[in-house]
């Protein structure tokens, strides 16, 4: 790119430098300090390094079968599309093949059932905790409330029917 | 192949290493990248239609790119495995800066799966799938400004980190 107006050097322009990424302003920016800067060598020749070596890595191989295996969920997927909108021969929709899950799809399944499990036994605890159990302890309320109302009319003051719980609760150690 | 559109057994036979390779260095292991694989392919198959003759490396690579995305975002929300406490499981204690230039594939590879994702991904479209700058931005949907800055800081990381395995 041309007819810009000159442009400060930074590091960043190191790699974009590298990589034939710059303007021209920027291309002469860098220049100029490789020129001067014996600091913006050694940057540059630390990034053209990790740039090399990431470069030159080896194009790795999957392991043998594994085409066959991706091929085949994916045409299963496929197959599982077109039923989905339509059977075209219903007669040879019978002899399908059975789709092969897909590996990302089968852990989410099983992610769905450890969470469908763990939803099911949380149901379950909290029906037995919370739910009214027949048999429990059931407090005598009506006696406690006649007994609470017969000594409210004795006894017409609040604070002398709260005095023996200030006392109880005094600043004990 | 229809309007130069391939087909999807195209695209796995004549790309499927390319595809491979870009998901095995993001990722860092074969499991994972068979994984991915899997997945893109999936895809290829499901957006063939809408594929525009172009760059079709570029088209792949941004597929398989979101794909791991998409992988990493979901396991941030359900974080499964726990990080290892000991540090140098991740970066292994380290040679003198010329050694790094024979640096051994499994170190660059360590280093590299060691990154933080957001300078590895800029890295491994830039230098194993040879995207340019302007594509790697829009596969991030990122400035191409901000591709430079996350290009360098990872390549200077990386050499960082091949220098502690060296040392």
């Amino acid at each position: 790119m041309t007819g810009e107006g000159p442009v400060a050097y930074s590091e960043d322009l190191l790699s974009a430098w590298l990589d034939g990424a710059c303007t021209d302003a920027e291309a002469a920016a860098v220049e100029a300090a490789l020129a001067s800067s014996p600091e913006a060598r050694e940057r540059l020749a630390e990034v053209t390094s990790a740039r090399s070596l990431v470069r030159g890595l080896p194009t790795p191989e999957p392991p043998p079968g594994f085409w066959d295996r991706v091929v085949a969920v994916v045409e299963a997927d496929g197959a599982s599309d077109a039923s989905d909108l339509v059977v075209a021969d219903p007669a040879s929709a019978g002899v399908r093949l059975a789709p092969v899950v897909p590996i990302g799809r089968r852990r989410a399944t099983t992610r769905w059932l450890a969470a469908a499990g763990a939803a099911v036994a949380a149901a379950v605890v909290a029906a037995v905790v919370l739910v009214p159990q027949p048999g429990r302890v059931t407090p005598p309320v009506g006696a406690l409330v006649d007994a609470h109302a017969l000594r409210s009319s004795v006894q017409s003051d609040v604070a002398s029917t709260l005095a023996p719980l200030a006392l109880s609760a005094g600043f004990h150690r | 192949m229809t309007d130069g559109v391939p087909t999807w057994e195209e695209v796995a036979r004549d790309h499927g290493r390319f595809l491979y390779a870009v998901a095995f260095r993001l990722s860092g292991n074969d499991d994972e990248a068979q994984d991915l694989v899997q997945e893109a392919l999936i895809r290829v198959r499901r957006g063939l239609e809408r594929y525009e003759p172009g760059s079709l490396e570029g088209w792949l690579a941004r597929i398989v790119t979101n794909v791991f995305l998409d992988e990493m975002r979901r396991r941030k929300r359900r974080p499964t495995t726990a990080l290892p406490d000991d540090p140098d499981r991740v970066l292994p204690a380290a040679p003198a800066a010329d050694e790094v230039t024979t640096a051994l594939p499994d170190d660059i590879q360590a280093a590299l799966a060691s990154l933080p994702e957001e300078f590895r991904v800029p890295v491994v479209l830039c230098d194993v799938a040879d995207q340019s700058y302007e594509q790697i931005a829009a596969t991030l949907g990122i400035p191409v400004g901000t591709v430079r800055s996350r290009l360098h800081r990872g390549r200077k990381l990386l050499r960082e980190l091949l220098s502690e395995y060296a040392a």
